[in-house]
């Protein structure tokens, strides 16, 4: 693994002041290293400014202090370079799976007929062959959300941004997702932050954890997870991953007994 | 009897059958009470009044026609114009959004005699109420439509640094479209009746005129008759915007 940072968030803070009332601290002074290739997972409760963090890397909200700097550029305002994989998959209903993935082509004003081989091949890496042509109506939560992640992926942005994709899903289609996506990101070797509400979850997927307190939302600590690739569902039951999730647990229970 | 083989038969046998009782009915009790003709007529008596007019229902009828196909073209047209405009600007819509409702909640039955006055006796003032009648539901419903376009394809395509053009031409519009369609087919059932306001006021044609005049003149069948082409356009403009939307919005279909 390439040991190049490709995202560097410098005691970065969020801070939203709305007419008359006090502020919300919604991200507190928060630094971050993501090298290259990596896959790191941000688990917190509800409202802990997960999501904002995503949106700041992004560039769709801008920090109150801090920097942020994305493949050697400093963040200021929407990145391109970046694709999001939201909770719902988002999909326009009017526009096959195949347009769907193009469509951040057509926003980059692309030429959409260039990149279509490219579209095709990544919904077969998402197990989407012979539905290049399905309206999302036709598809599933599951395979929605498949669509979506090769639409994240048609423009080979540097960082895959992820908001709890799976959190929609049922337990089984997100456990089955959950490979797919190791399996996806073995092949393509993408830089992913990834949130979620699910302890294992984050373990199972993650380089390393980073584990986030609610309001106001800072990390509280940052968790190495040293199983080896291609992860296993039998993981989950090795010493390593129950450590890991029991001190996930800790920390996050302990500081909300403690507010 | 077993129900549920009832609900094999296509949609329409059942109301037809609950029509045709109804009109059965109608017939007897006024042939059984020999009510006359100018109180009520019979559906038999309305059917022959119709048919031999002396071509005065299919020439009213057109008129009535032109008059709300026109006056709900222009609202369509303006109506979804001033929808985007109340979204796509704070400033326009602190603006002109409650000087619309204040135009909404003027009767427009009380408008009428005044555009009369105004624009004179022939098609143009019928228009124009048939569009005030009718552009507030399509300025609301296109609102509505641009508003619920999912924030996370906008967003996305903010983050793909998309034109406000193509954002709105690509995501904003059609996500819109079905609750366009909603409003459209509120507004074409009110044009028709914004027609036949118009009509009724003051007018030497039409549908509005022709049931105004065949009352005063006991032609009372006559009158029965313009209505009921009058409910039969209503239904098939209605259904004529479905229609519409079913090929322009196909991914609305439940």
């Amino acid at each position: 693994m390439s040991s190049a940072s490709v995202l560097r968030l410098d005691s970065v803070s969020l801070i939203y002041k709305s007419r008359g009332q006090k502020e919300l601290t919604a991200l507190q002074s928060m630094s971050l290293d993501v090298r290259d290739e990596e896959f790191i997972t941000i688990v917190g409760q509800s409202g802990c400014g997960k999501s904002t963090l995503l949106r700041l890397v992004s560039g769709l909200l801008a920090p109150t202090t801090g920097t942020i700097g994305l493949a050697g550029r400093p963040v200021t305002g929407p990145r391109s370079d970046v694709g999001i994989v939201f909770q719902s998959p988002v999909l326009l209903p009017w526009r096959t799976s195949l347009e769907n993935v193009l469509l951040p082509i057509e926003f980059l004003k692309k030429d959409s007929a260039q990149y279509e081989t490219r579209a095709r091949e990544l919904l077969a890496l998402v197990g989407l062959k012979g539905f290049e042509n399905a309206y999302p109506r036709a598809l599933s939560g599951g395979m929605q959300q498949r669509v979506s992640i090769s639409r994240a992926l048609v423009s080979d942005p540097r960082i895959l941004l992820m908001d709890e994709p799976f959190g929609a899903l049922d337990a089984m289609t997100r456990e089955e997702l959950s490979f797919e996506l190791l399996r996806i990101w073995e092949e393509r070797k993408k830089t992913v932050l990834f949130v979620t509400h699910s302890i294992p979850e984050a373990v199972l997927l993650a380089n390393r954890v980073v584990v986030m307190t609610p309001r106001p939302a800072r990390v509280a600590k940052i968790i190495e997870v040293n199983l080896p690739r291609p992860r296993t569902l039998a993981m989950e039951f090795s010493s390593e991953f129950r450590q890991a999730t029991d001190e996930i647990r800790e920390l996050i229970y302990q500081k909300r007994q403690a507010t | 009897m077993n129900y549920d083989r009832l609900w094999n038969l296509p949609s329409w046998f059942l109301p037809t059958v609950a029509m045709v009782v109804l009109l059965l009915l109608w017939e007897a009790v006024v042939d059984a009470f020999s009510i006359p003709l100018f109180v009520i007529p019979a559906p038999s008596d309305i059917l022959h009044a119709s048919i031999h007019s002396g071509g005065r229902i299919p020439f009213h009828t057109f008129i009535t026609l032109y008059e709300t196909i026109a006056g709900f073209a222009v609202a369509t047209v303006i109506g979804i114009g001033l929808g985007i405009v109340i979204v796509s600007s704070r400033l326009l819509r602190d603006m002109f959004f409650p000087l619309l409702v204040i135009a909404q909640s003027v009767p427009k039955v009380a408008i009428a005699p005044v555009l009369l006055i105004t624009l004179g006796y022939g098609e143009l003032p019928k228009i124009i109420i048939v569009f005030l009648v009718c552009f507030f539901p399509i300025v609301v419903s296109t609102a509505a439509g641009l508003e619920s376009a999912p924030k996370e394809v906008l967003d996305l395509a903010r983050s793909m640094s998309a034109t406000t053009f193509d954002a709105f031409r690509k995501v904003r519009f059609p996500s819109a479209m079905p609750q366009i369609f909603v409003g459209l087919k509120v507004a074409v059932i009110l044009a028709v009746i914004g027609a036949i306001i118009g009509e009724f006021v003051g007018s030497d044609r039409g549908l509005g005129y022709l049931i105004l005049i065949s009352m005063s003149q006991a032609e009372t069948p006559l009158a029965f008759g313009a209505i009921a082409v009058l409910a039969i356009l209503s239904i098939l403009l209605f259904y004529g915007v479905e229609l519409l939307e079913r090929i322009l919005v196909p991914w609305a279909q439940d």
